[in-house]
């Protein structure tokens, strides 16, 4: 398999590139930037569970940041209580 | 969704998410919502189903809210699944060492979803902000 490389990923280097995506993990986590930071390696003792973790994040707010929600449509994006 | 609309006043979801407009023209969130049988908390999924491999699904908790920035915010569970269906993957599983085991690897979809942009015209390329290096000879 290939070697993930965090090197443009850190979260200060996405504020500039992708500055949604920080708005996003700021909005679920306060403390965002140390917490994904963290998970920035690629260690293969750790069998990439760390990288994987920020990898998987990645990859969902990308393809996310693709798709349109109809907000305000009222055609089914949550449910009337 | 029958009698079950949303009041989107209530449910909304923050940043990149609702940017862009011409999803629904280009087949994206049209699926047919996956429904739970729980009758205390039913989530809502979708699942796009532009590609067929590496689908992003989504489901929405709309009884978990949270308050961000003054919007009101319900938790949405993300997910990207290899394949759309059973029936797509005959050609890849056979490639020696392509899945490893256990869940899903966030390789393989940056992978599978790359290729699966590559394939449909007018989609934009999938550029996650990391890089694969290919290691070894």
């Amino acid at each position: 398999m290939p070697v993930v490389d965090f090197t443009d990923t850190p979260f200060a280097t996405l504020q500039q590139t992708r500055p949604q995506f920080c708005t996003i993990m700021s909005g679920i986590e306060t403390n965002a930037a140390a917490r994904f930071d963290a998970l920035l390696h690629n260690d293969p003792a750790d069998d990439f569970l760390a990288g994987r973790q920020a990898s998987d994040i990645l990859n969902i707010m990308t393809a996310m940041s693709d798709i349109n929600l109809r907000v305000g449509h009222g055609a089914g994006l949550s449910r009337r209580r | 969704m029958g009698s079950e609309r949303i009041d989107s006043s209530r449910g909304r979801i923050p940043g990149s998410w609702t940017r862009r407009s011409s999803a629904c023209k280009r087949g994206i969130s049209t699926g047919s919502p996956i429904r739970s049988s729980s009758t205390l908390a039913p989530p809502d999924s979708f699942k796009e189903n532009r590609f067929g491999e590496a689908n992003v699904q989504l489901t929405f908790h709309g009884d978990d809210r949270k308050v961000v920035d003054g919007v009101t915010c319900i938790m949405v569970e993300p997910d990207i699944d290899y394949y759309r269906d059973l029936g797509s993957h005959g050609l890849l599983e056979v490639l020696p060492g392509f899945f490893p085991g256990g869940m899903t690897d966030p390789r393989v979809v940056y992978l599978l979803r790359w290729m699966a942009g590559r394939r449909k015209s007018g989609i934009a390329e999938f550029d996650p902000p990391y890089t694969l290096d290919k290691v070894g000879d």
